[in-house]
Formats: C-alpha cells, sequence, structure tokens
C-alpha cells in the first residue's frame, strides 16, 4: 500500500494562510451538467455530511447560551454564545477562524426511536430514526435515503468514512456501525486513509509494482467479463438462499466496477488530498493521525464532486480509545471516563446547564478534555471545508450541509432525552445559521429518571433531506409516528 | 434480505428463547443465604423439560440408525483468517492482506464461530477483495524468482500456463475447477499475453482467481445424484472440508492427490489425513483460531484496566502474552493427545517470562519459577519471540482460571461474576442466554458502600427480571471471586477500595452454584474456581458442549436435530478415548455431517 508523506507543516502552507483561495478543479460548466440550466450557481450541487462522536456530552459545557421554552415551539437566540465545549467553533482550524455564524446548535431532541435503550440502541436509532432496543437497525439510514433519491451523477452514491483506533472494535455489529443500506445491512466505512485515497483518487497513487493504468484497466475489464459470467453459471446451480449470496456479490462487484472507472475519471481532473504518514503499527494509536487525514479525504471527495453524500465517525458507540495523546492524564478510554458523572437527566435539577455542584463534580477533567477535543476536530472538518472556493466564488461550506450527533446524551445516564446535535455549514443551501434552536424536555420530578422531550431527532432526519432537495415517501422517515414534520426554525 | 434466515431456523431460535426459563418467576438463594419463603433451590427441578434442538440436547435426541441426515451447510464467505492462510500457501504471501478486511459478523443465534460469514458483501469489502487481489498477483510476477516458484515449469508458454491453471487455480478453488472456467482462464492468459508478455499473463490468472467466487465463497454441490435428501460430497470437497477445518486454508498437494485419486472415500482415509494434518505447523492458526473464539479473546489484547492496574497499564505486552498462554494451552493439549480434563483442571499452564512475573506479582503471590520441561516457541508479533513452558501456578486449575479468560470477562476497575459466568453458561454449557432487556443501569464501577464485590450482585437475585436468566450466569461467575479485573490473584476483596477500611478489605466468598437451565443438566454447588473446574470437567453436559463447539466449528453452522446421530457417533468417540481432544478432531471428520450434505435442488429453498 502507497503513502503519501507530505508532512503536516506542507499541508497547512496549501490549505493555510497562503492559499485562501485554493481552487476548485471542476470549474462551474461541470454543475451545469448536473442539469441545470444556467452557470449562476443556483444548481450548485449540495452536499450531506453526517459526522459522529461517541458517548454523549457533559450537558451544563455543551451547547450555548438561550433561555429555555415555555411552549412546543421552538425558543430560538441568535446569534450564538457558545458554552464551553462548542466554543472550538470560535477558532476553527489552523488559523483559527471564528465558524460562530455556520452553526446551528439544536438543543432537546430526543432520539425517542432509541427508548429506554443504551449505547447500542442509540446507534442504530441514530441515523435511522428506527425503533431499536440495542438490535441492528433494520432499514436504511438517512444518507442512503438521499443518496438513492439524488441519484447523483458522480462516481460514488456515498462515501463513508471512519477514524478508526487501533483499540476499536474489530467487529461489524450494532455498536460500531451507524450506516445501513437500502436492504437493512451494515455499511462499511473506510478504516484505512491509504486505502480509501487510492480507491477514491486511483491516478493520483503510485501503480503496483508491475502494472500501469493500461494494464490496470485492460485486466479489470476483461476479468469483470468473466466473472460475471461465472457468477451467473454458478447460481442457476444453487438453491434460493445460497443464490442470493452470489447474486449480492455480483451487483455490488458491479456497482463497485463503475464506481471505479467515474472515479478514475474524476480523478482525471481532480488532484489527490495529501495525507500525514502514520507511524509503524505497533508502536502507538494512529487515531490522531487518521482524524487529520480523514477530513482531508472527506473535504477534496466533495470538492471533486465523487459524491453528494459522506460521513465521518470517530470510533463508533462506547469507544475504547485513549487518548493519549491529550496528556498524561489520560490513561482510560472514553467509554469509561464518560461514566463519571451524573446517571440521569434529572439530577442536573430543572435547568441542566445550571447543574449543582454535586452533579458537575462528577465530571471529570479527562472528560472535558476529550470533549474539547472532539469538538476541535469537528471544527477543523468545518474549516477544512470553507477553504475550497468554486471559481465562481461559492464556499464548499456553505454548499454543504453536515450534520454532527452522538449515540447518548449523557455517557453516565444511558439516555436520550436531550440528545446533542449541530448543524454545521449549508448557509448557501437555504440553511439559517448562527442560532441555537432549542426545544422543550419534560424534566421529571428528581426522584425518578424520566425526562422526555417534546420534539423527537427523527423530525431532524426529515430535515436533511429537505434540506438535500429529498422528498420522502409519506414524509417520514424511520418510526413514522415519531416524526412531526421538517423544523422550520433550519431554513432561512 | 440476505441476513434472514430461514424460516424453521427463525422459529427455532424463538423457540429457545421462550423456553429458556428467563421469563419465568423464580428466586434463587445462594448456599448460605436464607431461603425462608424463596421459591426453589438448586436441587429441585427446573420446570421446563429440555429443548427440542439447541445445545447439548441433541445429544439426547433421537437418533434412527440408517440413512445419513445432513441439516443444509449454506454459501458463506471465506473468513480473514482463511483469506491470510490460502494466500500464504499459494502464493507464499506474508503480508497478511485480509487484517484490513472489514471483520465478519457473528452469527444470531448465540454462537460466535467467526469462520462463518453470512452476510451481504458492502462496496467496501468487494473493493478490498479487488485491491488485494491485483496488488498479490503483481507482486506474485514481479520478478523471475517469485515467478518461478509458484509456476509447476519452467518455460514461459501456453503450455505451463495451462499446466499452472489447472493445478494452481484448482487448488486455490479448493477442487472448485471445472472445464469452462478453465477454458475462460485460458483464454484469458492468451489474450493477455497478445497484448502484453507472459508474466502479466499468469498475473491475470491470478487475479481473476483470487476474485472468484470459486475462492472467495465456499461452494459445495456434491457427488451427483438421483434423488433423496442427502448426497454424498465429491472428494475435493472433502478435502476442501479438511483444509477449511483444520488448516483455515486451501488443501495442500498431498490433499489433492488423495482426492484425485478416490483416496477420500471411506471414513479411515480421511481420519488419517486428519491425522497427518494436525501434526502439520499448518494446524496451528486453525486451533488458535478456535480457542479465540471458543474463549473469546478478540480484544484481549486491547483490554483497558484502570490506572490501579500498575503492571496492566505499563506493560503492554501483557495483554498478548496472556492470549498466547491460552492458545499455546490448547493447541499443545491437542498435539501432545492430552484430554479435556486436563485442559479444565491443569494447576499447570504454558507461561513465558512476563507472564511469570505477573502472575507471581505480590499481593499474596509467592514468585514463580518457570517449569523445567521444553519450551514452546511462540512468535508473537506483538510481543517477539519468547518461550513459553509448563509451570504450576497456585490457586489457579485449568483454562478457565487463565489471566486471559479472567480478565476479558471483567470491568475495567471490577471484576465481573455476571461475564464470567456468562461466558461457563454459553462457551463451557453450551447454554445460550438471550441479551439483557432495555432500560437497565450500567455496570458499577465502583463496589462504594455495599461492601464486597459479591454484595453488588445482590440485586441481580431479589427481583425480576433479572433473576430469571442472572441464576444461570452469576452464582457460576462468583467461583472466581479470587481474580481481579485483571486475573491476578487477590487474597482479600479490595476492589474498588483505594485504601483498606478499619478491619482490612472483606474476606472473599467463592462459594457458588451451577444451576440447571433444564431438567436433564448439570447441577451442584462448589467452593472455589479449582472446586468448579473439576466439577466441570466431570459433567457430561461439559464433555458434550466441547464436543459441540468443534462440531459447529468444522462445519461452519450451528447444528440442527438433523445432526443428532453424527454428534452422538462423535461424542462416543470422545467419551470412549478418555476425552482426548484429538479424538473430537478426527471423529468429526468421519462422521456423516462432514461427509454428506443436503441435497438441494437449484432454485428452490435451500433445505
Amino acid at each position: 500500500m502507497n503513502r503519501r508523506d507530505l508532512d503536516r507543516r506542507r499541508f497547512l502552507k496549501l490549505v493555510g494562510a497562503s492559499a485562501l483561495t485554493y481552487p476548485f478543479l471542476r470549474g462551474v460548466p461541470s454543475y451545469a451538467a448536473d442539469g441545470g440550466s444556467s452557470s449562476s450557481g443556483s444548481t450548485d450541487p449540495v452536499y450531506l455530511v453526517l459526522l459522529f462522536t461517541s458517548c454523549g456530552t457533559i450537558r451544563y459545557r455543551w451547547g450555548a447560551q438561550g433561555p429555555a421554552p415555555t411552549t412546543t415551539t421552538a425558543a430560538v437566540t441568535s446569534p450564538l454564545v457558545f458554552r464551553d465545549t462548542l466554543s472550538a467553533f470560535t477558532k476553527a482550524g489552523p488559523m483559527q477562524v471564528d465558524l460562530s455564524n455556520q452553526v446551528t446548535v439544536l438543543d432537546g431532541l430526543q432520539v425517542k426511536a432509541a427508548g429506554s435503550g443504551s449505547h447500542e440502541a442509540g446507534m442504530a436509532a441514530l441515523w435511522t430514526g428506527l425503533t431499536s432496543s440495542g438490535n441492528p437497525a433494520t432499514g436504511p439510514s438517512i444518507d442512503t435515503v438521499v443518496s438513492a433519491a439524488l441519484n447523483a451523477p458522480t462516481p460514488y452514491p456515498n462515501i463513508p468514512l471512519m477514524v478508526q483506533s487501533s483499540a476499536d472494535y474489530q467487529t461489524r455489529s450494532v455498536d460500531t456501525r451507524m450506516l445501513y443500506d437500502t436492504m437493512g445491512n451494515f455499511v462499511d466505512p473506510y478504516t484505512d486513509p491509504s486505502a480509501a485515497l487510492q480507491t477514491l483518487f486511483p491516478t493520483a497513487s503510485a501503480p503496483t509494482t508491475g502494472s500501469g493504468p493500461n494494464k490496470k484497466s485492460f485486466l479489470r475489464q476483461k476479468i469483470a467479463a468473466q466473472l460475471n459470467q461465472d457468477l451467473t453459471a454458478l447460481q442457476a446451480r444453487l438453491c434460493t438462499e445460497d443464490r442470493q449470496q452470489l447474486q449480492n456479490l455480483q451487483a455490488v462487484w458491479n456497482q463497485v466496477e463503475m464506481q471505479t472507472q467515474a472515479a478514475a475519471a474524476a480523478a482525471a481532473s481532480c488532484t489527490a488530498p495529501t495525507i500525514p504518514s502514520v507511524p509503524d503499527a505497533g508502536t502507538s494509536d494512529p487515531f490522531p493521525v487518521y482524524a487529520q487525514a480523514m477530513p482531508n479525504i472527506l473535504a477534496m471527495a466533495l470538492a471533486c464532486d465523487l459524491t453528494r453524500v459522506a460521513s465521518l465517525q470517530y470510533s463508533h458507540a462506547l469507544s475504547p480509545v485513549t487518548h493519549t495523546w491529550l496528556g498524561s492524564s489520560q490513561t482510560s478510554t472514553h467509554h469509561i471516563y464518560s461514566h463519571q458523572g451524573p446517571t440521569w437527566i434529572g439530577a442536573l435539577g430543572s435547568d441542566p446547564y445550571n447543574e449543582p455542584a454535586s452533579a458537575t463534580s462528577q465530571y471529570v477533567q479527562q472528560l472535558m478534555d476529550i470533549e474539547s477535543w472532539y469538538a476541535q476536530q469537528v471544527a477543523g472538518v468545518a474549516y477544512t471545508l470553507s477553504q475550497f472556493k468554486t471559481a465562481s466564488g461559492k464556499n464548499l461550506l456553505d454548499q454543504t450541509i453536515i450534520c454532527w450527533g452522538s449515540e447518548l446524551d449523557m455517557g453516565a445516564a444511558h439516555t436520550h432525552d436531550n440528545t446533542p446535535f449541530v448543524l454545521i455549514g449549508g448557509g448557501g443551501a437555504g440553511l439559517k445559521t448562527n442560532q441555537l434552536v432549542r426545544f422543550l424536555v419534560n424534566y421529571g420530578p428528581n426522584a425518578q429518571n424520566n425526562a422526555s422531550g417534546t420534539r423527537f431527532h427523527n423530525d431532524l432526519l426529515t430535515t436533511l433531506a429537505q434540506a438535500m432537495g429529498v422528498s420522502l415517501p409519506g414524509g417520514t422517515f424511520g418510526t413514522s409516528s415519531y416524526c412531526t414534520g421538517p423544523i422550520r426554525e433550519v431554513f432561512a | 434480505m440476505l441476513r434472514s434466515r430461514p424460516s424453521a431456523r427463525a422459529s427455532w431460535v424463538a423457540v429457545a428463547l421462550s423456553v429458556a426459563g428467563c421469563a419465568e418467576e423464580r428466586h434463587l438463594a445462594l448456599p448460605g443465604q436464607d431461603t425462608t419463603g424463596v421459591g426453589g433451590d438448586a436441587s429441585s427441578a427446573p420446570v421446563t423439560e429440555a429443548p427440542a434442538s439447541i445445545g447439548v440436547g441433541l445429544f439426547a435426541a433421537s437418533c434412527t440408525p440408517g440413512a445419513p441426515t445432513v441439516d443444509w451447510s449454506p454459501v458463506r464467505r471465506i473468513s480473514r483468517v482463511e483469506y491470510d492462510d490460502m494466500v500464504r500457501d499459494l502464493l507464499g504471501d506474508t503480508t497478511q492482506p485480509a487484517n484490513g478486511f472489514p471483520p465478519e459478523s457473528p452469527l444470531t443465534t448465540g454462537v460466535n464461530f467467526e469462520a462463518n460469514t453470512y452476510t451481504g458483501v458492502s462496496s467496501l469489502i468487494v473493493q478490498d477483495y479487488e485491491q488485494a487481489a491485483e496488488t498479490l498477483a503483481a507482486t506474485a510476477v514481479s520478478s523471475a524468482s517469485t515467478l518461478s516458484s509458484i509456476l509447476p515449469c519452467q518455460t514461459q508458454d501456453a503450455a505451463c500456463a495451462t499446466q499452472f491453471i489447472g493445478s494452481w487455480a484448482n487448488r486455490a478453488f479448493r477442487g472448485q475447477l471445472d472445464a469452462t472456467v478453465q477454458a475462460s482462464l485460458l483464454a484469458l492468459f492468451d489474450e493477455t499475453v497478445a497484448e502484453f508478455d507472459f508474466p502479466t499473463g499468469i498475473q491475470a490468472v491470478i487475479t481473476a482467481v483470487l476474485e472468484s467466487p470459486r475462492f472467495l465463497y465456499v461452494l459445495e454441490f456434491g457427488e451427483p445424484s438421483e434423488g433423496g435428501t442427502v448426497v454424498p460430497l465429491a472428494p475435493y470437497e472433502i478435502a476442501a472440508r479438511l483444509a477449511l477445518f483444520l488448516w483455515r486454508s486451501v488443501p495442500d498437494a498431498t490433499l489433492m492427490q488423495a482426492a484425485q485419486s478416490g483416496q477420500l472415500a471411506t471414513v479411515a482415509e480421511v481420519q488419517a489425513q486428519a491425522t497427518r494434518m494436525l501434526a502439520d505447523p499448518k494446524a496451528q492458526t486453525a486451533l488458535n483460531d478456535f480457542t479465540t473464539q471458543w474463549m473469546q479473546l478478540q480484544s484481549t489484547p486491547v483490554l483497558g484496566k484502570d490506572t490501579q492496574f500498575a503492571f496492566w497499564n505499563s506493560d503492554s505486552k501483557l495483554g498478548s502474552e496472556l492470549v498466547d498462554e491460552t492458545l499455546t494451552n490448547f493447541s499443545q493439549e491437542v498435539l501432545d493427545g492430552g484430554a479435556l480434563t486436563d485442559l479444565l483442571t491443569s494447576p499447570s499452564s504454558y507461561i513465558n517470562g512476563d507472564l511469570a512475573s505477573f502472575y507471581g506479582n505480590g499481593n499474596g503471590n509467592s514468585a514463580i519459577t518457570l517449569g523445567q520441561g521444553a519450551g514452546v516457541s511462540v512468535d508473537d508479533p506483538a510481543v517477539g519471540t519468547t518461550e513459553y513452558v509448563r509451570t504450576t501456578i497456585p490457586n489457579r486449575a485449568g483454562i478457565l482460571t487463565n489471566g486471559s479468560v479472567l480478565a476479558t470477562q471483567a470491568h475495567t476497575t471490577l471484576p465481573s461474576s455476571v461475564l464470567r459466568g456468562k461466558l461457563v453458561r454459553e462457551q463451557v454449557l453450551c447454554d445460550a442466554i438471550p441479551p439483557p432487556p432495555p432500560g437497565i443501569p450500567a455496570p458499577a464501577t465502583s463496589v462504594g458502600d455495599a461492601g464486597t464485590t459479591r454484595s453488588v450482585l445482590e440485586a441481580h437475585f431479589n427481583k425480576q427480571p433479572c433473576v430469571s436468566c442472572h441464576q444461570y450466569m452469576d452464582p457460576i461467575g462468583l467461583g472466581f471471586g479470587f481474580f481481579d479485573a485483571t486475573g491476578a490473584y487477590q487474597p482479600d476483596d479490595a476492589n474498588g477500595f483505594q485504601t483498606a477500611p478499619p478491619g482490612g478489605f472483606p474476606a472473599i466468598d467463592a462459594t457458588g452454584q451451577v444451576v440447571p437451565m433444564y431438567k436433564t443438566e448439570f447441577s451442584t454447588t462448589f467452593n472455589g474456581a479449582t472446586d468448579l473446574a473439576h466439577q466441570l470437567a466431570g459433567a457430561t453436559q461439559t464433555q458434550e458442549c466441547f464436543a459441540l463447539q468443534e462440531f459447529r466449528y468444522a462445519l461452519s453452522r450451528v447444528e440442527s436435530m438433523d445432526d443428532a446421530c453424527s454428534a452422538q457417533a462423535v461424542f462416543q468417540a470422545f467419551a470412549s478415548s478418555g476425552l482426548t481432544i484429538e479424538k473430537v478432531l478426527v471423529a468429526i471428520v468421519g462422521s456423516d455431517a462432514f461427509r454428506y450434505r443436503s441435497l438441494e435442488t437449484p432454485g428452490s429453498e435451500c433445505q
């Protein structure tokens, strides 16, 4: 496997002070090829990105300041005044740029579909809106549905990425996977930046030993034809369920072939991103290096219009990552630190942002540092996108709707009653930004952990679809009884 | 939808869950507890009969001797371990490309044997297959020496390519090379040579073979047959099964030759091959793969433990070494012709110097000196090459008291009687426990005012819906109370305390019981892990369960009623050999379930 060895300094130079306008590599006319009739920019594509970090939040440090609603109508506060953790958006990326005017903080959304379940239920329900008590979802996630509906003329319908730790579970299961295809099967994200680079930007990587581009495409074409023949012949000899295995292989294989060819064509006019090199395996967790690499790949994939829908998950539910690079006090895992805290949201009192000392003192500094770091990472993703501008002056972050979520609201409580969601970008795609949109949450009587929201996150998922210009069947997504309609406060 | 199973199988799982007794009202009395007014103790019969299918009930099910009966073996993808072993044996490649592939999905029936990959492929999996195949093929032809090491002939011509395809491709396909595919591979070679050169032609063939479903999937059709429900496997299909089970790889030349010359027809012939294969070093990966899954050691090398465990946190190799200890214990037991009893009860374990320090590390442990016997050289990339020597370790008995098992079935600060009991219940007794209901709180991370780790579990014993399932796990796990969250010995209950309370840490009570889930199951009380290990080893349920786990592993599927006669014959051979582990493996390959398959009709529902 080949690696790009450009170091961080060179990358900073490209995307930093001396390169405030990084030219889009596909010019305006290619947008017109989408079917738009003009190059006025009204047909500029819009991109959807789902981001995931694990184990919920420290509630009193989260979000932004603003009064709680007293009715089921959302209370909107603008401009944003962040609390501690999200202040990372005021100093985003290596140039410490203030991106708070790109953000909408959503406060008070309940992931009703996760019911009284724990991490697994929250992970399964997060992007599917489907009821789960901990089992994998049985239907598609919102990115799958949006990309299918868009049917965009891009090489890939969807690019799922993961910043994976060497400590992460090596399983393909409900806690490690957040995306599902139309059949309800897990979608596997790219976990190796070098491999993702090689696949997504094929002509950019050095040819493998003994073959050049001509040879590779010659062989692929010949072999694909032969494989299809043999797959058809084999299927005819099998009983139904066995036949479906090979049918599935054939369908996915042919789809990948088409994507590869389209990616090669796209890559001809696109420069691969640079990614930092990873230290030798076995010495340390590559997680922080991958956390630099994957956003670069994500941004360039969107900039080259390789896809309209992408996602990036940092580790997975119950994250077992030990964030040693944040300091020597980091000796335990994210999941373990997240268990240090109030075990029910009612313990926070009637206002979760004015928690009594008996609650706030339970949190450990390590968890605060971890959450600040992830906020910096997400702000960095936004910053990287903002550095790409079209020839017509459009900003990629304006054209991208980023939705950031987690599988819980509070780590120790294992609840979903006020689950943190943040929208970033999309100002050029009809979203209103620089606001806190706060929904009413009923925090129950003190003795019981029975807080409940009045607005469910299914409405956020339908909002994402609407923002992408996609109509959903019946106007609902996931468990339909949890849908009341898109969140209108999100739209300009 | 590819994840769905045939309806018969789905109804099984439902039956198993409902009769597992976990919905019943029962109260459990622990030894020493007041049972007044509480119904039932270990000696009274549970109210449900044994289930008709899953688990050790298979060994009591009715078997009508006569024509073989076999359950359907679904088509499956090869696992990552198999992919790496196969390209090692086919191309001499040791880069282990499958390490980067998406992992297998566990079966959903409570058995987690990851040789099985029944779920559909994703785009990423296919991309990985393609890229790996292209890289492996390009490397294989990249120099004259690599090329000549895989070709059966030295002349670079079509005749040599034909010979290569006939032998190498057939071996990669584990015998599933037919005339049509052979011809198309040769045509691919010819067309590629015409455009490029001979090495590229071979590269094309290798790429096509490694991307073929005949390589990536285990395909079986059986001998041509007129009818019936069961057919014998074709000779090369038996060769394939032997190689997959005992080596997690492709057959070697000897096996292929035996298949081609009809020398895999009798049970004796098949078993002779198995014996030969077990003595081959290639058996090591398969044995290690079984042990890793059986004892659930996949994440042990990277377990996080609280900072109070200084040894664990300062020695990053410890987790890997503990795994290697357990893997070596199992594989040596097999290779030495040892018995299940020894595996489960021996006070000795294969450890290296680092582990001797860990096991002898203070806190009531005396220093441990490595044994005097011959060492086993273990090469672990995470550790290096070290010698593991059979060494007596005090307070321990058998594989269930290995540090690896105890540390994995534990939390970061506290040991877990629930997890340890669950491992014994599911993996050693073959009783499935359904997942917990939603909405339960997270496990305690400290003992707090409760006093003892044991008392923390009392919440499970006095209320529903907890006790109906936890009674089958917790009282077993309590027997391991003298081992902390890292698997190290502790003389008293220091869990969760920073400093000893006045009067010292509480004493540990490691008494417990094995509560039978069904009428005919093993039932006992015990005091401590050594007592538990000896009693488990002597229980028929344990012995049957071990045979069943190997049976499942060999066939890469879960058992059904159709397998009753095969399973019972296997157990007969196992029991009459004095529970020699190697005998189970050899008995399985001689069974009907291994040598026959269900007759499937193309286009119809799989039976």
